[in-house]
């Protein structure tokens, strides 16, 4: 006997222990000694593969089809020796971005779309919420089955219409309450859940060791061995075709069949969440790589004996083939056995009901429902700072309503056609993912708009060609759209589709949904652009992989970069004092010490890239951060695509640096120009304190003589004349220099009266030694003039070039020793025009001050103790009346051996005859 | 490299295994026939799987006995 309390009781202390193992695994966890670090409970995790459907589905298909129940498993394994590629890349994305679902992946890849993350979502939740009543129906049916013991009566025929007595509908509370107390512990989805990984662990293996002791005790207890059972199975023809049958759709099923499977180990929510989420290490997937597979292996070893034992054992059609599993062990009075086969099922429909909607509720949480309350601007939860406790209850009311939503498939339409095909289809719908992922990752142009219109397409031609024709099937729509198509347009046949026959439905389906899918996918891809988003994160994604292995989360940036460099950079563009600040402020969140740090990691370079493309955006930050980095490679394509859009920026770069040269002259000109007017505003204040000195020391003498010879009358004629006489000088010295200060004024206005006319230049030279003849002879110094007698004319006003003569000649005398001075006046023709040299003998001008003796009131020497005799301003007016006649005035001389002061006139062109009319 | 010789063998036997399950082999072995008592078509997918896993099997536990353990992670 079997009573239903035991089932029950064994069934429920089933799923506590499961509770048990969880709690004890995130216990562990918590405290830091993990039990699902080890490869072994990760290949266990993804045998979370094999459901009730294979569980009591593949005997079922094995009876009715042969050995094309297969594929199933055999795609798995061939997808598993690539997996030492293609999943070390998608862990090592995943790691790097932060990916929690399939959902999140594909959005991520193409420009962290929320458009495309959303539409996975829907496609996900449509296709997954019916394989999940699947699995309820698995369970509810096997129980009933069970219940009869030792009665074998099928479900169909003994339905109870309470939903209160549906072990369905507990089972699923059951699970809801394990997925939101294991599934949803943590917030930061990347956390992993290691009580739930336990207990799947554990659930795999029960599953395992349930139907191995079930295909062993028919093997070997009910029968005599394999041979026994191929043998009586040879005897009986209606069983032989099974041997060499590939199944009802043929070949083309089985290749559909395998490719199918080959999608689905790869991007099922579920097989996403325990082989990448759940993901502990990454060497974990090497052992991983062939355990799974022989798990597989190992798991479907009795699939053909269980049901040609079935089949040998229960007349044709009394007993559904899906139920051998449990109905042999029952029709041999064993019911522990029938039991454990129970328990098994019971696993493995709960193992796969927890994983799928814990990877469900992460998605409809992040990618559905988060966006959208995002966007809800009145819910204003951009300004709340902690979130978490709204993501967990989001979370755990997804689970409720997927878990909800299942059961109500399954009360429902519990016997559909539609629902028990559900399996297949949705291998087919979550082939559609395909293409964006596996492109994605291996083709850098795939677009969000290429993704987006694959997915959208391939999931519509699933709708119609797999969907559709299942609810025909199911009774819901008339059957004569599978013969003659809708409107009678037969070209539309969703079993037919363009007119394509002679391939079985699922061949047919996955053939135009790939067709629709890729061709709109590459098409798209190929005449859309990427944002600067898309392609940063396109690059992530491709280039994400490294066959040399290395860190366990693959840094974005590889190589090294000066931190000097880095903030060279970002000062460039952000300017010094907020580089520094944010590099301070980096430093201060991670202990760093900036003094210290000379080599930037990859965090840091992260962290430089953010700062950028704050600035210049981030596919520009991108490059500009790979400048400063040795030993980045960024792929050729890539610097190439974003060349294209760099060199708009820097055209712009390029004409702002012209403006700004521009700018630069402009203001160093202002510069120079306000500098010049403040020396000219220092000369000027310059030359009236000098002017009004040099008045002043005439004016004192010519005073003080006047009242001596005012206040003493009886001063001796003879030293009143000799007073009367300095008076006299000094007055003239006094009107001398009052007219040179106004005559330097008057051509310094241009108010000169000018009269150039061509001039003799002997002539003005002789003029001039005799006007000057009496200083020389006063002092006694020798003058002597050279000047020949064929001088061409030059072009100068007579007067002021004899008073430059005369002011060169007075300066030589005055200049000179008393007695042994030595004055030369020369003049010659030369190219530039007629030279006049007046050489002294005197003590010289140092080099420093050649030029500066041209300046107004620049005497040279000692002015307060050693005077010169002079107003200081013979040589500046000379300079400006020969500058006046397009001359030159300069001055040679070596400290120590006197000096020559020269100058050049230009020639005059007019002939002097004609002039002098 | 060891990881580049890896991953050649991985991809040889993926081709291999596509060629051990493709239809035209399965042709070959759809007799009406038994080998060890058991059918030729099941005998053959099978002993073409455990030789897939094992040839894996070798190929992966071959490569990590000549890689040096890395460190415990922490």
């Amino acid at each position: 006997m079997l009573p239903a309390w035991l089932i029950l009781v064994s069934a429920f202390g089933y799923l506590c222990l499961l509770f048990a193992i969880a709690y004890w695994g995130d216990k562990r966890a918590d405290a830091g000694r993990s039990v699902v670090a080890s490869p072994y409970i990760y290949a266990l995790s993804i045998a979370v593969y094999c459901t009730a459907w294979t569980f009591y589905g593949s005997v079922g298909r094995a009876a009715t089809s042969g050995i094309d129940f297969l594929p199933i498993y055999l795609g798995p394994t061939l997808v598993a020796i690539l997996w030492w590629h293609l999943m070390r890349k998608i862990l090592r994305i995943s790691k790097s971005n932060r990916i929690t679902s399939i959902a999140d992946f594909i959005a991520s890849r193409y420009g962290k779309s929320q458009l495309l993350g959303g539409l996975v979502t829907i496609i996900a939740v449509i296709v997954i919420t019916p394989y999940i009543a699947l699995q309820l129906k698995g369970v509810s049916a096997s129980y009933q089955v069970l219940s009869y013991y030792p009665e074998i009566v099928m479900p169909g025929n003994q339905r109870d219409d309470s939903i209160l007595k549906d072990t369905a509908l507990y089972v699923a509370a059951l699970m809801a309450a394990f997925a939101m107390l294991y599934g949803t512990r943590h917030i930061d989805a990347t956390e992993r859940h290691d009580g739930m990984v336990a207990a799947i662990a554990f659930e795999s293996i029960i599953k395992l060791v349930a139907f191995v002791a079930v295909g062993a005790f028919v093997t070997w207890a009910m029968f005599d061995g394999f041979a026994d059972i191929f043998a009586r199975a040879a005897a009986r023809p209606d069983i032989v075709p099974l041997f060499t049958s590939v199944g009802s759709a043929g070949y083309g099923g089985w290749v559909t069949l395998t490719l199918l499977s080959m999608a689905a180990i790869l991007f099922l929510p579920r097989q996403f969440q325990v082989l990448v989420v759940e993901n502990v290490n990454e060497r974990h997937l090497d052992k991983a790589v062939w355990l799974f597979p022989l798990y597989l292996l190992l798991i479907n070893i009795f699939v053909l004996p269980i049901a040609l034992a079935g089949l040998l054992s229960f007349d044709k059609g009394t007993v559904d083939p899906d139920t051998f599993v449990l109905t042999l062990p029952m029709l041999d009075r064993d019911p522990l056995l029938a039991l454990f086969a129970f328990i098994g099922g019971l696993s493995a429909a709960t193992g796969m009901v927890i994983v799928e909607t814990i990877a469900l509720s992460t998605m409809v949480c992040n990618d559905l429902v988060m966006p959208i309350l995002l966007r809800l601007r009145w819910l204003r939860l951009t300004e709340r700072g902690d979130l978490t406790r709204l993501l967990i209850n989001i979370r755990r009311a997804s689970i409720v309503f997927i878990l909800f939503l299942g059961y109500l498939y399954f009360h429902f339409i519990g016997g559909s056609y539609a629902l028990v095909t559900i399996g297949l289809l949705s291998f087919a719908a979550v082939a559609q993912f395909a293409p964006a992922i596996i492109g994605g990752m291996y083709w850098r142009r795939g677009t969000r708009s290429g993704a987006l219109a694959g997915l959208t397409l391939g999931f519509i031609v699933w709708a119609y060609t797999l969907l559709l024709p299942s609810f025909v099937r199911s009774g819901w729509l008339p059957s004569d759209l599978l013969i003659s198509g809708p409107w009678e347009v037969e070209l539309l046949n969703p079993y037919a589709l363009f007119g394509l026959t002679g391939f079985d439905p699922l061949s047919h389906a996955l053939f135009w949904s790939m067709v629709f899918n890729i061709g709109s996918y590459v098409l798209i891809s190929l005449i859309t652009r990427q944002t600067p988003t898309e392609r940063v994160q396109a690059t992530r994604f491709v280039e994400a992989y490294q066959p040399a292995g290395g860190g366990e989360r693959g840094p974005q940036w590889r190589g090294q970069a000066a931190y000097r460099d880095l903030y060279a950079l970002v000062a460039r563009f952000i300017g010094r004092s907020r580089a520094s600040r944010a590099f301070e402020d980096y430093a201060d969140s991670r202990g760093l010490n900036l003094a210290k740090v000379s080599v930037a990691d990859a965090s840091m370079l992260q962290f430089t890239e953010r700062l950028l493309a704050g600035a210049i955006g981030a596919a520009s930050a991108r490059v500009m951060v790979a400048s400063a980095v040795q030993g980045e490679n960024v792929g050729l394509d890539e610097v190439m695509a974003i060349l294209d859009e760099a060199s708009q920026v820097i055209e712009y770069s390029r004409q702002l640096e012209t403006k700004s040269l521009e700018l630069e002259q402009a203001s160093a000109e202002l510069r120079a120009a306000n500098m010049r007017l403040k020396e000219l505003d220092r000369l000027k204040d310059d030359f009236m304190a000098t002017v009004t000195h040099e008045l002043r020391t005439p004016l004192t003498s010519i005073r003080s003589f006047s009242e001596i010879l005012h206040d003493n009358p009886a001063v001796p004629p003879e030293q009143r004349q000799e007073f009367l006489g300095i008076i006299t000088k000094e007055s003239e010295r006094l009107t001398r220099l009052i007219n040179q200060v106004l005559d330097l004024a008057k051509i310094e206005a241009g108010q000169f009266d000018w009269q150039i006319r061509p001039v003799e230049p002997r002539a003005v030279i002789d003029d001039a030694v005799a006007a000057v003849s009496q200083l020389f002879k006063d002092k006694a110094v020798a003058l002597t003039a050279d000047v020949p007698g064929n001088l061409p004319p030059v072009t100068a006003d007579r007067d002021q070039l004899m008073q430059v003569i005369m002011n060169l000649l007075s300066n030589a005398v005055k200049f000179s020793p008393a007695q042994t001075g030595q004055v030369t006046i020369s003049a010659a023709a030369t190219s530039d025009g007629v030279e006049v040299r007046v050489r002294d003998n005197g003590p010289g001008i140092a080099s420093e001050h050649r030029e500066l003796i041209f300046e107004k009131f620049r005497q040279v020497g000692d002015t307060l103790t050693n005077k010169p005799e002079g107003s200081g301003l013979g040589l500046p007016i000379s300079k400006r009346i020969i500058e006046h006649f397009n001359g030159r005035i300069w001055v040679e001389s070596e400290p120590g051996r006197g000096a020559t002061f020269a100058f050049v006139v230009p020639v005059a062109h007019e002939p002097l005859m004609a002039a002098a009319k | 490299m060891r990881d580049t010789r890896t991953s050649d063998r991985l991809i040889a036997l993926f081709l291999l295994g596509v060629l051990a399950i493709s239809p035209p082999l399965l042709a070959v072995f759809r007799v009406d026939a038994f080998v060890a008592d058991t059918p030729v078509l099941f005998f053959y997918l099978f002993a073409a799987w455990a030789a897939l896993v094992g040839f894996l099997a070798l190929i992966i536990e071959a490569r990590r006995a000549e890689m040096p353990e890395p460190p415990p992670e922490d």
